[in-house]
């Protein structure tokens, strides 16, 4: 990706995101787990839940959080599990402060987030937590949804999925915005290069 | 759907909503707040209109292959484990779907939010067979504890102020009264998340189905689409017939035009796409879809009419509707409100079900400019007014005020001898002319007057002049 094209991506990646009053952190790879202590303080969360998944691995997070000691840290069951675990994983997950995930991509149009539910279960990671944080590099920023759902399909992805922009919302006493619903509460991009 | 009127009533629902509603409705102020939303986004776009264009071609095509497009679904809905059940009326849905929760030996269900499931009075049903059926839908879940039916597509509760929210969650929930919306949402929350913690069924409607991959896609912005798709072993989603999109890059479109229509958001919060069951991974058991017919397949054959298949439910057009405007979602009595709901109710089960529907409107044209699909809708309501004109055996003094009319037209002598007598009778009105009083007509304007001299006498009388 071109540099100029790059910036320009990521500043309307910036601007949709502030204007579904989702977060957004921009760090270089090293700094991610620093800036993921601030996001975690800020939001004084004390349990957080995370997803295994290779991205978050990689990135080192997975260690970092369980190396914690202040905060405790659920990791998503390993895929292929007995289904009847995952009734009192959901439970607790409830009461978890943050769900921290990965995504697929994200378009800077729109400010939406493609995760992929299929294995482990992001799908309650990113729903049931009072915040929900992003991590993912920038090499996954896409233009627009049209580019995001070419994206989806073309990876080969199925399965049950869901697409994300901002916080969960409404409107619904008198047009009056009100954020975290029955979803999280805030969301939390931090995006890396 | 509790204590809706009947939409045979519109004429006199209409009537009392404007003597009744309070001075400053709730509608007005929030249907102008939606429509500025809307053209915020609209504008936003410069090639908004081939967009539109777009996706009603892409809409339309889906529509023109509907049946071979089903067939596609369900050789993916098989291989994908989900379980099809096929519903040629309400009382056969309510009926499966009763059975489904019935076998799951739920005692509750957990609903997210769907037109369909008002359309097939699902909630009475449950509630009869002695099985609770809760909404989770912000808006729907406070139409639900006035035990009312939702007054918008997509806003359930815009016909209430947050005074009427705050005196009713203290009078049903037994808490504090506040009236402020974070306050009350969050009791609504707190409330509800318990119970879909516990809930064993779950039930969803169906913005579209996708052929090419047998997803089934819910539109949220609060999050319990995704909480009872989520949460529960079993999942039902209600579908209408016509909910069948070809591809995800169709798809793509339709979301975003959705999205800008029906809120003013570039995309809803949520895209719930559902492929099928998968407890290895923290999905539901069973996962059911109800294809519900209910006069659709009828309306597909109806070549003046069928377009408005194309539906998205966005409900753009009831708040671009100066008749919506004024006296909110209710008086339309039934499920669907709003110029949409003029055509689609009459258009699915008859004039005879909405004979009044159709004259509901002053063809201003403002729905089919804000439709994301292209529904000539003004066309439509001239046709349905036209079907229940024609409508054997029904009286209509309008249609006998038009065939007298063509009568005097039609014949030089007796227009001639019907204007002059008109012309001499009004002068005897008491005042004049201008003074004449035609109920509903006059309310607001002067009577028109005839001239003192028709224009074929004077134009007789000047060539005479002119000597010829």
């Amino acid at each position: 990706m071109a540099d100029e094209t790059k910036k320009k991506l990521l500043n309307q990646l910036s601007e949709s995101l502030a204007s579904v009053d989702a977060g957004l952190v921009e760090v270089t790879r090293n700094k991610v787990l620093s800036a993921l202590d601030d996001v975690l303080k800020r939001l004084s969360v004390e349990r957080v839940a995370i997803t295994n998944e290779a991205t978050l691995i990689d990135v080192g997070v997975l260690k970092h959080l369980r190396s914690l000691e202040d905060i405790s840290t659920m990791v998503s069951p390993a895929p292929g599990q007995d289904p009847s675990i995952y009734k009192e994983w959901k439970q607790r997950l409830a009461d978890a402060g943050a769900g921290v995930t990965t995504a697929l991509g994200i378009a800077a149009e729109t400010g939406t987030i493609l995760l992929s539910q299929l294995k482990p279960d992001q799908r309650s990671v990113s729903l049931l937590p009072t915040h929900h944080i992003v991590i993912l590099p920038e090499i996954r920023v896409v233009p627009d949804v049209a580019a995001l759902f070419k994206l989806w399909t073309e990876s080969g992805a199925t399965g049950n999925t869901v697409m994300v922009t901002g916080p969960s919302r409404t409107a619904d006493i008198e047009k009056e915005l009100v954020l975290g619903v029955h979803g999280p509460q805030s969301l939390t991009v931090i995006l890396y290069s | 759907m509790s204590h809706a009127s009947s939409p045979k009533d519109l004429k006199r629902n209409m009537k009392r909503a404007l003597k009744t509603r309070p001075e400053i409705p709730p509608f007005k102020k929030n249907t102008r707040k939606a429509v500025d939303a809307r053209n915020q986004r609209a504008a936003e776009w410069p090639d908004f209109e081939d967009r539109r264009k777009d996706v009603t071609s892409r809409r339309q095509k889906a529509l023109d292959s509907l049946n071979e497009l089903h067939v596609r679904l369900r050789k993916n809905w098989a291989s994908n484990g989900v379980t099809v059940h096929e519903a040629v009326d309400a009382e056969e849905a309510r009926r499966i779907v009763l059975g489904i929760v019935q076998k799951s030996g739920a005692d509750r269900v957990l609903k997210s939010k769907s037109m369909l499931s008002e359309e097939i009075e699902i909630n009475d049903a449950l509630i009869a067979a002695g099985i609770e059926s809760v909404e989770t839908d912000l808006g729907e879940y406070i139409v639900q504890l006035r035990d009312e039916p939702p007054s918008h597509i997509t806003m359930p509760g815009m016909h209430l102020t947050r005074v009427d929210v705050g005196k009713l969650f203290a009078e049903k929930l037994g808490v504090d009264y506040t009236e402020d919306p974070p306050a009350l949402t969050q009791i609504a929350r707190r409330t509800l998340r318990k119970q879909f913690l516990e809930s064993e069924v779950g039930m969803v409607g169906v913005n579209f189905a996708v052929a090419e991959t047998g997803h089934i896609i819910t539109v949220t912005n609060e999050g319990n689409g995704r909480m009872v798709t989520t949460l529960p072993r079993v999942v039902i989603a209600l579908m209408g017939w016509e909910r069948v999109t070809q591809s995800m890059e169709d798809l793509a479109q339709l979301w975003q035009l959705l999205s800008r229509s029906a809120t003013g958001q570039r995309a809803s919060v949520y895209l719930n796409m559902m492929q099928g069951p998968d407890p290895e991974n923290g999905g539901p058991e069973e996962v059911h879809v109800v294809v519900v017919d209910n006069g659709r397949r009828a309306l597909e054959r109806d070549e003046e009419l069928r377009e408005v298949l194309r539906c998205i439910r966005c409900g753009a057009c009831l708040n671009a509707c100066p008749v919506y405007q004024q006296v909110g979602g209710h008086p339309y009595g039934g499920v669907y409100p709003g110029p949409i709901g003029s055509v689609v109710t009459p258009a699915l089960w008859g004039i005879r079900s909405a004979p009044d529907h159709p004259f509901a409107s002053s063809l201003c044209g403002a729905c089919e400019e804000v439709c994301p699909v292209s529904i000539p809708i003004p066309k439509m309501l001239l046709k349905l007014r036209q079907r229940r004109v024609d409508h054997r055996g029904w009286p209509d003094p309008e249609k006998t005020l038009w065939g007298r009319f063509r009568w005097v037209m039609d014949s030089k002598r007796i227009y001639e001898s019907a204007s002059g007598i008109a012309r001499n009778a009004q002068k005897l009105w008491p005042g004049g002319g201008e003074k004449m009083v035609v109920p509903g007509w006059t309310d607001h304007r002067d009577a028109p007057v005839f001239a003192k001299k028709p224009f074929r006498t004077l134009f007789a009388d000047s060539e005479k002049r002119r000597g010829k």
